[in-house]
């Protein structure tokens, strides 16, 4: 027999309560998608649109037919990729001989005939015969012979006396050529070339492109166009270019390739790994049965190599599969802790429920009713509410990432629906079961030790769980997103509880011992201290959970600040500036970067005394402080830092040591040649620091003089004339930034300086692992949000629950001559009190959690500077005293109503 | 135990732990309930009537001691036997009207919800309705009916159901004199059909109305009054539990007992 819905307070307890597991658990997923669809875009946004498209190849006997087949073949596949541009065919021969003369000599550079649409368009032609000649020549010399009609580039053509018209042999080589082999390819067909014009090399005697290159040649492959080669003092290999017909019937053989760029970049992780699928799909149809296969059977040389397909897709969806594998498993910890944050919020369902219907849950009791019907019963009753209260959380769910997290778009087919079916059930069932078992006993009560043990029993229990994870997650220090396993994420929940929780217990009983001696206090005071002492359970237990909110979410913040803050200070420390290369060769003197740049020298040597292992970094006192990156944890003015390392006095060089670290701080440092120096200042970390026992900055320029002083020499020159080399100068260089990678390279090659080891700052913050982490503590934050506010909403719904006894003492207040201001105010003054307690501890709970757990996730644990838990105090503080606001304000005006009732009206009701 | 006995509990006690330590509410209580009784158990606030009321009703473990309900010893069964055993043959009113009856059923459908089934439910009640004089208000929910009539009706469920024992906690206590008549009427009424009526009470209006009257000081039973005749308990150390009016007479605490062999009559007198 169902009791018909007529409470709203109820009803919306439900549909929230039902919201919050499934919003938990769906919105994990959708954080998951969003965070993969996130990575996507990133790495995507980054990767060449050249090398991640499609290109296939095949080693062809050119024939002109078969290679239109093959072109319709694969253009008809490609369709089916519509993020792949049209391909564009490329027809040339593997590099080969080139013969001059009658006696047909061998010349050099190797020859490669090239036909694509659009080359003869995009050189700058200095003389070609006219069609007439073309036609004329044909048919007046050597018309016997057939001849694939050419054009060479002024220089192969001065340099071999060549002119148009001219004739000569080519033999194609039947491979391709192999750089590491010292034998030149077995010799392919022969053909016999005609120059028909002369065009201006595409390079330039430097290496570089020639000025005013077509911009056509970019889109060429590179291995198809020829550079200069200074030891040779030619190009690579001669560039033939010819047009596509006369190449096809020309009988040689070479390789067909086509080149189909990415047109567009997928935004979503699911419709990258689509074009993946469709790609690896033209793959197979490469060397498949069908139309494809077929074509390209036909026009493939016999023995050759099978067409095949290159591209850096693959490589690249497995990179961002591999990150986004990385997300799933602390996720999936992070959405168990939700689901199971949501579903406590059901069991206070479940009391609710009894609580508002204690009288008939003791009826049937007392009629013989047990706890699986009165379960059924309640199940039945609560199916509605919670399958609205699910739909709520569906909504809330798809909401909620784009708000707070990496979404930004909502996706309804990211649902996973099985989930929000099981957590509405088991929703249900949990509040369903709760209600149950405690309606069967409405009839009995709880003597206080059995109440008492329970309670030590669990708070045992979350002690000593708490004190296992906080073990377990300091085991681990290294990032390590594979380690952020459940224990990790579960932690910050049991503690911040069991924080929340201790200091609730201690606040009750400061509240008892206060309220003994509370009679100087105000009437209003005096009351709610006494209600304080008096220890409402409801009040605590929503407390507690607003406390735990709060603390998530602070713990939340603190926390992936902290680590990104961490980052940008390992990251200056490791690489000091945007880019970071490590220069085999000296910068030239002339050498112009394209950004602030400097070098840092360092070396790995001894401190005397106490033989310590020391890292010197030496730095150039005027480029250092424009081209690094100083973060505030370094715990020093870069200006200063220069400055002081820059004061040269007495016999010994400056140095600026790091605090801590075993560094004495006057020695001497070096192998064989020692040379002293002096700490002037320590400060937390610097650039290069790190990696060994301690760290030594100094300038380059004062450490050099030393040992020119030392040597008795007055400088640079003289030394050097004596082949002496200063210390810095047998120093490990590393040029320091703040160009971008493709920059700084650019700039390096145009120098002819050698170097390798390019890094990238912004490449290395975005490393899944620390997207991992960000992610996955960012959505406990979620929970904390969800946490609060059904802490905010229980509050009302239980100041609601207990209206009827409210007003009574609310009348009995009155008669006692207080006003239903004054009597109001008591409450409002006793639930500030417990809410206030409640966020200060979870406020509390929050920093040391932060230390423990962002020392895990340092990228660099060995590398100073050590970055202290960031909180943002002021705006958290802030929030939390709106909400403690809007209580007082919401229970105010609750308090307000139920005194307004007249005291004969609310005694007769309590009858 | 005598085939028309339906209540009896043998030195039954009860400790509370609290907050501020262990507290004795219920102190060797020996009582005997015959069918068809009504008992009033009265006594000052802390007396143990609420505890002693719970324990017989079956909803608090005794400490120590005895509670048989219709020969059968309550507390030596399961928690399920308990339950249907309570179901069966017991009703509990509370002292507040509301608390007894279901806040959205009509008296009729609470009476429906008890009655046995058969062909003569509703006949059985159509009876209780108009003998409690509530014929009137079948039609009525709780909130409709005054106090009185709510609590009447909770009466009307006892019998209906067939129970053959009702504990109230101070039935009366939250209503005027023609209310509490009204439902002392119905109590005598149950009474006449052989249901036993066992109350906690401070009101004298019911004391007069009742067969026995159950008098409880400091958690024991002090005196058992019946109509015309007043019972002082003897515990089992030999001690007798005077009332107050007598006790009054020995300022010395010493009294002299006289008795003679053959007889079971002691007099007091003063040393």
């Amino acid at each position: 027999m169902a009791v018909p819905w007529r409470e709203w307070s109820l009803a919306a307890a439900v549909i929230a309560a039902a919201a919050a597991p499934v919003m938990l658990v769906v919105s994990a997923d959708v954080w998951r998608a969003a965070s993969e669809d996130d990575l996507t875009e990133l790495t995507l946004a980054r990767a060449s649109r050249v090398d991640n498209g499609a290109i296939v190849s095949i080693e062809s006997t050119f024939d002109a037919g078969n290679t239109e087949r093959a072109d319709a073949a694969l253009v008809e596949a490609l369709d089916a990729v519509p993020e792949l541009d049209a391909p564009t065919r490329t027809t040339y021969t593997f590099a080969g001989v080139i013969a001059i003369g009658e006696d047909r000599r061998a010349v050099g550079p190797p020859g490669r005939l090239l036909a694509r649409a659009g080359a003869l368009d995009a050189i700058t032609v200095v003389a070609r015969l006219d069609a007439f000649e073309r036609t004329s020549e044909r048919t007046s010399e050597r018309a016997d012979v057939r001849a694939v009609d050419v054009w060479v580039t002024t220089w192969f053509a001065a340099r071999h006396d060549l002119a148009l018209a001219d004739r000569f042999a080519f033999q194609a080589a039947a491979a391709p050529e192999d750089a590491a082999s010292d034998t030149a390819p077995a010799g392919g067909a022969i053909a016999e070339l005609r120059v028909v014009g002369l065009y201006e090399p595409l390079w330039t005697p430097d290496g570089l492109e020639a000025p005013g290159r077509d911009a056509y040649w970019a889109d060429v492959p590179p291995e198809l166009v020829p550079t200069h080669i200074a030891a040779f003092d030619a190009p690579n290999f001669e560039l033939l270019l010819t047009d596509e017909p006369a190449l096809l019937t020309s009988g040689l053989n070479g390789e067909i390739r086509w080149d189909s760029s990415l047109r567009s970049l997928p935004t979503t992780f699911d419709g990258m790994r689509r074009l993946r699928d469709r790609v690896r799909a033209v793959e197979s149809a490469l060397v498949g049965t069908g139309e494809l296969g077929d074509a390209m059977t036909a026009i493939s040389v016999a023995g050759g190599r099978a067409p095949r397909l290159t591209t850096d897709l693959f490589g690249t969806v497995a990179s961002v599969e591999s990150a986004a594998a990385r997300l799933s498993a602390p996720l999936a910890s992070a959405q168990a802790v939700g689901g199971i944050v949501g579903m406590v919020a059901m069991v206070a369902v479940g009391v609710f429920f009894v609580e508002r219907r204690r009288t008939e849950f003791r009826l049937l009791a007392s009629e013989g009713e047990r706890s699986p019907t009165m379960t059924a019963r309640v199940a039945a009753q609560l199916a509605a509410p919670v399958v609205v209260g699910a739909a709520a959380g569906i909504l809330a769910a798809l909401v909620g990432p784009r708000w707070f997290g990496p979404a930004d778009r909502i996706e309804v087919g990211e649902l996973v629906w099985w989930k929000v079916a099981a957590t509405a059930i088991v929703a249900l069932a949990v509040a369903a079961v709760t209600a149950g078992v405690l309606g069967s006993r409405t009839l009995t009560t709880i003597d206080e030790r059995t109440r008492r043990t329970v309670i030590v029993s669990l708070a045992i229990v979350l002690v000593v769980v708490t004190a296992g994870a906080w073990v377990q997650v300091g085991r681990t220090a290294a990032i390590d997103s594979e380690s952020l396993d459940l224990v990790v994420v579960v932690l910050p929940v049991l503690a911040v509880s069991l924080a929340v929780t201790v200091v609730l217990a201690a606040s009750g009983r400061a509240w008892r011992a206060v309220g003994r001696r509370g009679e100087r206090l105000p009437t209003e005071g005096f009351l709610a201290l006494r209600r304080l002492a008096g220890g409402s359970v409801g009040i605590r237990v929503v407390g507690g959970v607003l406390g735990l909110g709060v603390g998530l979410l602070v713990f939340a913040i603190a926390l992936t600040s902290t680590v990104d803050r961490t980052v940008d200070a390992k990251l200056a420390a490791e690489l000091g500036g945007e880019t970071s290369v490590t220069l085999i060769d000296d910068l030239p003197p002339d050498f112009v970067a394209p950004a602030a740049t400097t070098v840092i020298r360092t070396s790995d040597t001894l401190t005397r005394p106490g033989t310590v292992r020391t890292r010197v970094v030496a730095i150039d006192p005027d480029t250092f402080a424009d081209a690094v990156i100083w973060p505030a944890e370094f715990g020093a003015d870069v200006e200063e830092v220069v400055a002081a390392v820059s004061a040269v006095s007495g016999g010994s060089v400056p140095a600026v040591a790091i605090d801590g670290e075993p560094a004495p701080s006057d020695g001497a440092f070096g192998f064989e040649v020692t040379y002293p120096y002096r700490v002037v200042e320590r400060i937390d970390g610097f650039t290069g620091a790190g990696g060994i026992a301690a760290s030594l900055l100094v300038s380059a320029d004062a450490l050099d003089g030393l040992a020119l002083a030392q040597q008795g020499y007055g400088s640079r020159e003289e030394a050097a004339a004596d082949d002496v080399r200063l210390p810095t100068d047998r120093f490990r260089q590393r040029l320091i930034t703040a160009a971008r990678a493709d920059e700084i390279v650019a700039a390096l090659d145009a120098a002819d300086v050698r170097y390798r080891d390019v890094v990238s700052r912004s490449e290395r913050r975005s490393d899944p692992s620390i997207a991992a982490t960000r992610s996955a503590f960012g959505y406990l934050g979620v929970i904390g949000i969800v946490a609060a506010t059904a802490a905010l909403v229980s509050l009302v719904l239980y100041l609601s629950a207990q209206r009827r006894a409210r007003a009574l003492t609310a009348v009995m207040t009155r008669t006692m001559g207080l006003s239903p201001a004054r009597a109001a105010l008591v409450t409002v003054i006793e639930l500030v009190a417990v809410m206030s307690v409640a966020v200060v501890a979870g406020f509390a709970a929050a920093p040391p959690l932060v230390r423990r757990l962002s020392v895990r996730f340092d990228p660099a644990p060995d590398r100073p500077p050590v970055v202290a838990p960031i909180v943002a105090w002021a705006p958290l503080l802030a929030a939390s005293a709106g909400a403690v606001l809007l209580i007082a304000i919401a229970v105010w005006i609750i308090e307000r109503r139920a005194g307004r009732r007249p005291a004969g009206e609310v005694l007769r009701d309590a009858g | 135990m005598p085939a028309d006995t339906i209540l009896r509990c043998d030195h039954l006690v009860k400790f509370y732990d609290t907050a501020s330590g262990r507290v004795q509410a219920v102190r060797g209580v020996d009582i005997e309930l015959e069918v068809g009784v009504t008992a009033a158990v009265v006594g000052p606030s802390g007396s143990g009537k609420s505890s002693l009321l719970r324990m017989l009703a079956g909803l608090d473990r005794p400490t120590a001691g005895v509670v048989l309900l219709d020969g059968e010893d309550l507390w030596q069964m399961s928690e399920r036997a308990r339950a249907r055993r309570r179901a069966r043959l017991l009703t509990h009113v509370y002292q507040r009207p509301s608390d007894n009856l279901f806040s959205h059923l009509t008296a009729e459908m609470q009476l429906q919800r008890v009655a046995p089934r058969g062909p003569s439910a509703g006949a059985t009640i159509d009876e209780w309705l108009d003998a409690l004089g509530l014929s009137h208000r079948r039609h009525h929910r709780p909130d409709t009916l005054s106090g009185g009539e709510r609590q009447r009706l909770a009466f009307a469920r006892a019998a209906v159901a067939g129970h053959r024992l009702v504990i109230a906690d101070e039935p009366t206590s939250q209503l005027d004199t023609a209310s509490a008549r009204a439902v002392l009427d119905a109590v005598a009424l149950l009474a006449g059909r052989g249901v036993t009526v066992v109350l906690a009470t401070h009101d004298r209006r019911v004391l007069d109305r009742v067969d026995q009257v159950i008098a409880l000081r400091d958690g024991a039973v002090a005196t058992v009054s019946s109509r015309g005749s007043q019972l002082a308990v003897v515990d089992r150390s030999g001690r007798l539990q005077l009332p107050p009016e007598l006790q009054q007479r020995f300022p010395d605490r010493r009294v002299r007992l006289v008795w003679e062999d053959g007889t079971d009559d002691v007099r007091l007198e003063r040393p």
